[in-house]
């Protein structure tokens, strides 16, 4: 079904325009845009902290909504979510940074931040805290159902792993046996959507991708070279260097980001090769 | 003029088809075996890395020489998993290219029993790619 990328068309445009092309970062994937514009997407290059391909959402402050909209969920009764959070500074409130709404405009998934923990909830069950740690990037997997008495948002936030070479789970969500067969899913929002914290660093956004049956999956943390094997080696640890080196026609389009850290350098080039000699080297 | 022609020809052949070779040589003292792990670099690399497999039984008495003798340009990283997968990876935070010749990664200690095999030796160019390899090894003669 639905199958949303804040990348897509970077890729392409890049692909067609050559690595030398300015950014071709954009958010038209998306089906609406709140206070936010192409301008808020862009590279490394341009200090866009970026976990996959060359592109990233970027928002600044929370003065004002600052979202984008995926509309094509359509009645979902099962929903299955990721996307990689950057989590900036964020401070003095809690912003809501992900939504799935219904159709009545109810948050039938909702995620907050209060610049220490992720909150989790849906409309019953008891709602779940995870402590996360400022300007690291997380990937939050997130699964949802429908049904009569046996309903459920289940999930992880994964991430901060440093240069180990197992990824660090943060935390996990597992609220069942709801009562919500009448719930449905019509909208995804994601930025920040609600809530006016004060934002000292920017969030970052990227890779959102949204299903109806099957889990997205995390994708494989180091492996840099193209194209993507989903095995993390020695051509991984040089792709890795050469992103590093901040020259444009050199940036990986996979996952350098090692250590989560929003910033590609040797680091993530030695937590790869932790990675190829462990029994992570292969991702599943 | 003609010899001049033909180095030159060389030359760009050796270029053309650069191969960057694992040369692995064993020397065993009662049970135990002390491998050896050199490449024979074309220069045309800037990182490789060795693979092996010993029983997994061995995979905790499994010792490393690393970096033994490489060049200080790179530095290598060793690791064995409790599943006996055994890696030896020489890598340069700069991407700086193996120097030419025989450039020693470290050795491997294991018991003879372990029987340690090399399954896989690769190598990098300058853009992530791979370059074309050969495996010499002494161990399995």
């Amino acid at each position: 079904m639905n199958h949303k990328s804040l990348l897509g068309t970077a890729v392409a445009a890049a692909l067609i325009f050559g690595a030398q092309a300015a950014s071709a970062c954009a958010i038209s994937a998306w089906s609406t845009a709140t206070g936010l514009t192409a301008a808020d997407t862009g590279e490394p290059t341009a200090g866009f902290k970026r976990y996959s391909g060359r592109c990233s959402l970027k928002v600044t402050d929370a003065a004002t909504p600052r979202f984008v909209t995926d509309t094509t969920p359509n009645n979902e009764a099962s929903y299955r979510v990721r996307f990689y959070y950057f989590t900036g500074n964020i401070s003095g409130a809690t912003a809501d940074i992900f939504q799935a709404r219904s159709t009545g405009s109810a948050n039938i998934i909702r995620v907050t931040h209060d610049g220490n923990q992720l909150n989790f909830s849906t409309t019953s069950g008891t709602p779940v805290n995870i402590t996360v740690a400022d300007n690291k990037y997380y990937v939050i997997e997130l699964a949802w159902a429908a049904a009569a008495g046996t309903g459920s948002l289940t999930g992880t936030v994964t991430g901060n792993s440093g240069t180990g070479a197992a990824p660090l789970q943060a935390g996990s969500i597992a609220i069942n046996n709801l009562n919500n067969a009448a719930d449905s899913i019509t909208e995804a929002r994601i930025g920040l959507i609600a809530g006016a914290p004060t934002v000292t660093a920017p969030v970052f956004f990227d890779e959102f991708d949204s299903r109806r049956t099957q889990n997205p999956g995390r994708l494989c943390r180091g492996d840099a070279a193209s194209p993507a094997n989903n095995v993390v080696n020695v051509f991984d640890a040089v792709a890795i260097i050469n992103d590093a080196s901040g020259n444009p026609a050199q940036l990986s389009l996979l996952q350098p980001d090692v250590n989560d850290d929003g910033v590609v350098s040797v680091f993530d080039a030695v937590g790869a090769v932790t990675i190829a000699g462990s029994a992570f080297a292969t991702c599943n | 003029m003609k010899k001049i022609i033909f180095l030159v020809a060389l030359a760009c052949a050796s270029t053309v088809s650069a191969k960057e070779q694992l040369l692995v040589s064993s020397g065993a003292a009662k049970s135990q075996s002390a491998i050896a792990i050199d490449v024979m670099s074309s220069g045309a690399a800037v990182a490789v890395q060795v693979t092996g497999q010993v029983e997994a039984k061995y995979a905790g008495v499994v010792a490393f020489g690393c970096g033994k003798g490489a060049p200080k340009t790179h530095q290598v990283s060793c690791a064995v998993t409790k599943e006996g997968r055994v890696t030896m990876i020489a890598f340069s935070g700069s991407n700086e290219f193996l120097p030419t010749g025989v450039v020693s990664l470290g050795t491997i200690s294991v018991p003879s029993a372990a029987n340690f095999k090399v399954t896989e030796f690769l190598a990098s160019d300058r853009n992530a790619q791979p370059i074309e390899v050969s495996v010499v090894d002494d161990a399995q003669k």
